[in-house]
Parts: C-alpha cells; structure tokens; sequence
C-alpha cells in the first residue's frame, strides 16, 4: 500500500477556500483540514466521484493528519479500486485523488449545509458520523 | 325590614361629569341583583365613593375640592350633588348631600348642605345626622359599601378597637350597654342619697366608709386590669407581628438556601454539560473517521484474507523446493529410489520455479496492505468503537441545556425575590418571642390574679351594702329609697347578664349565618365545616374534624370569602340590613369560589349592586347568574371630554 508522505502538502479548491474558512473561524470545526477529511468521507460514504480541479489554497501539511492519515490512505485506495480507477504510480497520485474526492465531498456538504446555523451543522456532522453507513 | 335604593343622582363628582341619574327596579327577592359594568378607570369606585359620602361626609374642605369634577373645577363656581330615592322601613325618603363651591375673596368658598326629604309629603326632616346614622350608622358602613379585594380585612387575626366598635353597633349592642351604663348612674345616685341618710350613724358611717374604701379597691383593680388587658393585646398583637415577620424571615431563608442549593447544582450541570461538551468535540474531530468505519473494516478484513491466502502459497512453494532439493541432495527419493540421471536436471528446473514462484508470491506485498497498516486500522477501529454513542451525547448535552435553563429561571426569579431583603438574625427574633410568650403567660395570670380580688371586693361590697339596707329599711325616709334602690341593683345584675346574652346570642346568629353562605362558597366544603366567631369578633374556619384552620394558612381569596360570609351575616343581623355595594367583588377569586358567591347573592334578602369588570364577571357566568339579575347597566366613558355617565345595557 502506498503511504504519504509527512512533508506533502494538502489543499482544497478556490472556491471552498472561504466556506473551510468560515467554518473555521466560527467554531465550526477546529481546523480546516478537518473539513476536507469530512468531505472526503462524506463522498466515499455516498460514492461521489473526485473532483479533476487544480490544487488552489493549501491547508496543511499531511503530517498534520495524525491517525486519520493511515486511514485515508487505506480507504482512498480501496475506493479508487472499487471505482476501476488505474492503480496510483506513487504518493503524489496517491494525494491527488483524496483531495479531489475530498473537494467533491466538501462542495456537496456546501450545499447541505446551505443557510444552517453552526449547532445545526454540528449535529448534522454528528448524525453523519452516527448514521456510520456500511459499503 | 331592609332599606332598597330606587333612584340615584350623581352630579359633578370624581368622574361623573355633568348629571347623571339611575333608576333602580322595585326590589324583589330572588331577582336582587343589579349589576353596573365598567372597565378599569371608568368609575366604579368614584360610584362607591359617591354612596359613602352621601351617607356620611367624611371630607374636609380640601378633599370636597378633590371630588368635584376636574371640567366643572376648572370653571371655579358650581355645585355638586350625590341624591338618593330609597325606602326605609316602609317609607320614601330621598337624600341630598350637597356642595356648593364660589369664588370669594381670591379663593374657593365651599359650602356643604345635606337634606332628607319624605317624598310622600315632601316635608324636610329635622335632625339629618342622626337620622341617617339610624340608617347607616358611620361605623357600619364599611360593611355595606366595599371593595372585595379590600375587605380581608375582617379575616384578620385581630381587629382593632374601631372594627370591634362597628360590629357591635351594626348588632345594636351599643344601645343596650348604654341602658347598662344608666342603670349605673341611678344606682350611684340612690347610694348617694343612702349615704345621706345613714351619715349621722355611727356604724353605718363606718360602713360607708368601708365601702367606700372597697369601690376604691375594686376601681382600682378594674383599672389594673383595663391596663393589663391592653398590654396583653399589646403583646399578642407584638407577638403576632414578630410571627409574621419570623414567618417571612425563615421563608425567605428557606428561598436563600434554596439559591445557594440552586446554583450549586448549577455548577455541577455546568461541569457535567462541559464534560458531555468535550465528549462531543472529540467525538466531532473523529467525525470524519467514524464516517469511514465501514469501509475500513472491510479494508481490514480483505487484508486479513489476503495475507493468509499469500503466506499459505508461499509456504506451500517454498516447501515443495525445499522437498525438491533435498532429494537432488541425496540422490534418491523418500522411498529410498534412486534418481535416474536424466531426471536429475527436470528435478533441479522445477526447484528454481518453485522458488521462483515462492519469490514472486512475496513481491506482491508491496502494492497491498501490510499486518502492520492491518493492525493500526484495527486498533483504530477499536478506539473509534469506544469513543461513546453519539445520540447518547447529545441527548445527555440537550438534558443538561434544559437542566441548565430551568434552573437559571429559577435561580433570576430567587434573586429578584432575594434582592432588598437584608440579612436578619432569625434566632433574635425567636427570642423575643420567646420573651413576649412569657410576658403573655405572666399578663393572664396577673389578670386571673385580679378577677379573683375583683370577685372576692365585689362579694363584699354587696355584704355591706345588705347591711346599709338594713340600716335604712327601718327608717321612714329610707324605706322607699332602700327598695328602689334594691330593683335598680337588680335590675342592673339582670341588664349586665343580658348584655353577655346578647352578645352570645348575636354572635352566634352571625356565626350560623356566616357559616351557612361560607359553606355555600368555599371551594373546600368537604374540609371546612364552618366559621367560629370569637369573643373580640375575629374569625375562624374550623375543619369537619374539629381542628381549627391557622388564619395564615389561609389563601388571599380564602380571606376573601371568609370576610365576605362575615360582613353579610353581620349585615343581615342588623335590624334594618341595606343594600350591599361592591367594588370589584371577585378580587382574588377563583372561579370556583365566584361561582359560589354568585350563587349566594340572590339568597340575600337585600338589593345587591356589583361594580364588576368583565374579568370579575365573565359571560359564562354572568348567564349563570342571569335569571336573579333585575338590571344591568354600563358605565360609558366619553374621553374626549374626560366624562362617565351610567346607561342601562
């Protein structure tokens, strides 16, 4: 299994940049990684496909990512299998795709979220992460 | 025979401006209600007010300015008037009270006249004042004309000297004690002239002198007593203050730790909602992770398969190598065969393929999952399963905002109540209730003390006056004085026995009266028995056991009630009852008990005027009340021009 590696660097797109900001800045999530990750499982959860934009505002480091990145890793890999995407050459690749699915996740979460309070969006995240749905 | 009103004229006063004049129905028992709607402001009261002052002017020149009507006021000359047709024992009367106000010398000269009128002859009756006082008498007419909200009152534990007077002359005590009083005299005046009589004897002079000296000593008792009993009720008045506020002090202590106990558990919620709080926000940051639990443990599990599958074939191709090289090695099979020569090198080419597949077997590895990356998804997998259900969480957090808010409505309205109310000292205060209990104890034996003296001089004044009119008897002069003397004696023992009759008797006419309309209104008829009227007139509810009712346990609209039974009865113990006038009737009461007081009212044998708001008399109930209703009208306001007048509805 390919690994990340700790100096890459995370991003998300243009136009999410102030929405993960906002969320941010308003208490929402602690940081604003975690609303990529959020995306990110958000779309495997619902099969989304990943997003082909270019890279615009970088987040973090994947260093930052702690525990989660061996997750993501795994599961970003299961899922390119299980969408018949080509096997990813090396870790750049390996990045690539989970920012774009995490972006796609990010945008449809966007439009849920639309015109909700930040308490609402934290329990929806909560009944999300409850609803734990099986594949 | 009772009194009832037939027409009323109002002019100029408070807020009636301009004249206005109410013809009232014939009375007619059954059907005695006479309703005057009115909303807050528009002139009831000022109605009430108008009823009292014709009756008796209790206003100095200062206040009859006040009364008359601001517009009329502003013009500086004028009048105002209050007359009242009504029917006293058989006969019309009609009443004017009068205030007539002009300019004089830079000021408002203010002129009050009253008459009475017989309206059949139309003669002016001489003596007004008193006439009316045979009526209405002043002190009695807070009995007839009252607020409801105000007239708790008379359920208090003690009345004042004022309150027990208007009782007693609303039951025509007075008249008698006052034939009491001139029994006295004449008996004073009969010993004068005995003593006349007998002063040139020797031993009668001593006698006398005796006697004297005895109706000193009991005089002297008597007003030791007068003293003491005022310092009892002093005490017991003291004592009951001191009560009330000691009673105020441990409920607003019981409210203070009540807050301490309060916010305390504020605290705790707080802390407990903060944990819960915590619990959400890992819960939160591992949101992500748990969304992906499913596919990890698939992940998890194929790894696991594939592992297993891998190591086996590895193991399988090495091991058939290793079998193959082996045999190369000794020359010959297992079995002991020898290898022929050109077996030997197919034998050494399907070694080098197992080994070769061993290898390739291994070098698959690197694209897949490995047991190490396995066994941290699955202790995260674990973690994740342990890190609390997430509806639980918020449940707990929605429980424990709700807690919060609670209390923190409590804890504002605690506060509000606790403000201005300074720290006192309760246990001082049970102290000197204490202090007054014994005084109390030791002011009833001092006057039990003093009762027994009074009898004993008493038994020996009456000695010795026997002895005086055995002295007298045998004289000419004295013959006649001595007998008179002895039936004013007698007759003033008997007049003394019937005053204590009378007041018995009176009290307890009121007491069965007052507990018959009590019983009819009280929400608790199958709890309260009756009302119980004491010696001093004060009241008390007394329960179906016997047990007596604490008059502080009492609720607002219960005192209401209770006083109402009480000013009725009284009213109808009076020898002439008149028309009961209330202000806001229904003050404190809940429907149930103004349901029951409304039913009572047609049962009086007297007019009843109510000057009710729509919130003391709703629509459902004024229909249950309809059939005993003779009129209703409605006091209109035009508040352009700052005037009420009544109209029928």
């Amino acid at each position: 299994m390919i690994h990340l590696q700790s100096h890459q660097r995370l991003f998300i797109s243009e136009d999410l940049a102030g929405f993960a900001d906002h969320l941010s800045n308003e208490g929402t999530m602690p940081r604003r990684v975690d609303l990529l990750l959020l995306g990110f499982s958000y779309a495997v959860n619902n099969r989304l496909l990943p997003s082909e934009e270019a890279k615009a505002r970088e987040l973090t480091r994947v260093a930052s990512l702690g525990e989660a990145q061996l997750a993501v890793e795994a599961v970003a890999q299961w899922y390119a299998r299980d969408l018949d995407s080509p096997e990813f050459a090396d870790e750049g690749e390996l990045l690539d795709f989970i920012i774009g699915v995490g972006v796609t996740g990010v945008r449809a979460l966007k439009e849920r979220w639309e015109g909700k309070s930040k308490s609402q969006i934290q329990w929806d995240v909560m009944r999300l992460a409850a609803s734990k749905i099986a594949i | 025979m009772s009194v009832h009103f037939l027409k009323l004229q109002v002019k100029d006063w408070l807020v009636y401006g301009g004249q206005t004049t109410v013809e009232f129905a014939p009375f007619q028992r059954g059907k005695n209600i006479v309703v005057v709607h009115g909303k807050n402001g528009f002139g009831k009261t000022s109605l009430l007010r108008a009823l009292e002052f014709l009756f008796h002017n209790g206003y100095d020149r200062e206040g009859l300015l006040e009364q008359w009507h601001e517009h009329a006021r502003e013009a500086g000359e004028g009048s105002m008037k209050i007359a009242l047709e009504f029917v006293y024992q058989g006969k019309a009367m009609k009443l004017i009270r009068e205030v007539d106000f002009e300019p004089r010398n830079g000021t408002t000269a203010v002129t009050p006249s009253v008459k009475l009128i017989d309206v059949d002859s139309g003669d002016l009756e001489n003596q007004v004042e008193d006439k009316i006082e045979l009526i209405i008498p002043k002190k009695s007419q807070q009995f007839v004309f009252f607020d409801g909200a105000e007239i708790t009152r008379y359920a208090q534990s003690q009345h004042d000297k004022g309150i027990r007077e208007a009782i007693e002359q609303v039951l025509g005590i007075p008249a008698v004690r006052n034939l009491k009083s001139d029994l006295g005299k004449l008996v004073n005046e009969l010993e004068d002239e005995q003593a006349g009589i007998v002063a040139r004897q020797g031993h009668s002079r001593d006698l006398l002198t005796e006697i004297d000296r005895l109706k000193n000593e009991a005089a002297s008792y008597k007003e030791q007593r007068t003293g003491l009993l005022d310092k009892l009720n002093g005490v017991q008045r003291a004592a009951e203050e001191l009560e009330k506020e000691a009673a105020q002090i441990v409920a607003i202590e019981a409210e203070r730790n009540q807050f301490a106990d309060k916010q305390e558990r504020r605290a705790d919620y707080e802390e407990q909602r903060d944990q819960v709080n915590d619990a959400i926000k890992r819960f939160l940051s591992d949101a992500p992770l748990h969304m992906l639990t499913g596919p990890l443990k698939q992940i998890v599990q194929e790894g696991v398969a594939k592992q297993e599958r891998g190591s086996f074939r590895r193991d399988y191709y090495l091991h058939v190598k290793q079998y193959l090289d082996r045999v190369l090695e000794n020359g010959q099979w297992d079995f002991g065969a020898p290898i022929p020569e050109s077996t030997g090198e197919d034998i050494e080419r399907e070694s080098q393929r197992f080994g070769e597949l061993g290898a390739a077997v291994g070098s698959v590895k690197r694209k897949d999952i490995n047991l190490g990356d396995i066994s941290e998804i699955k202790a995260l997998l674990r973690r994740l399963q342990d890190s609390g259900d997430s509806q639980r969480l918020m449940d707990k957090r929605a429980v424990y905002d709700e807690k919060l808010e609670e209390i923190d409505k409590d804890v504002r309205e605690l506060r509000a109540k606790l403000e201005g109310h300074p720290l006192l000292e309760v246990k001082e205060l049970f102290e000197q209730r204490k202090t007054l209990t014994e005084t109390e104890m030791t002011l009833k034996q001092d006057i039990e003390a003093l009762d027994e003296n009074l009898a004993r001089v008493i038994k020996e004044i009456d000695e010795k006056n026997r002895e005086l009119d055995e002295a007298t008897i045998g004289t000419d002069r004295g013959r006649p004085l001595t007998k008179t003397l002895y039936t004013a004696r007698q007759l003033d023992k008997a007049v003394d026995a019937f005053v204590d009759r009378l007041v018995a008797q009176k009290r307890e006419d009121i007491e069965r009266e007052a507990t018959h309309i009590f019983t009819q209104i009280t929400n608790k008829p199958q709890e309260y028995a009756g009302i119980r009227v004491k010696d001093d007139y004060t009241l008390e509810v007394y329960r179906r056991d016997g047990t007596i009712v604490e008059n502080k346990k009492l609720s607002a609209g219960e005192k209401e009630v209770l006083a109402y039974s009480f000013i009725t009865s009284l009213n109808l113990s009076s020898p002439s009852p008149v028309p009961f006038v209330m202000d806001t009737p229904f003050g404190h009461l809940d429907s149930s008990h103004r349901d029951g007081l409304l039913q009572s009212l047609p049962k009086l044998p007297v007019q009843v005027f109510l000057l009710a708001t729509d919130r003391d008399l709703p629509h459902q109930e004024r229909d249950q009340v309809q059939a005993f209703i003779a009129q209703e009208f409605e006091i209109e306001r035009n508040q352009q021009e700052a005037r009420s007048t009544i109209v029928p509805e």
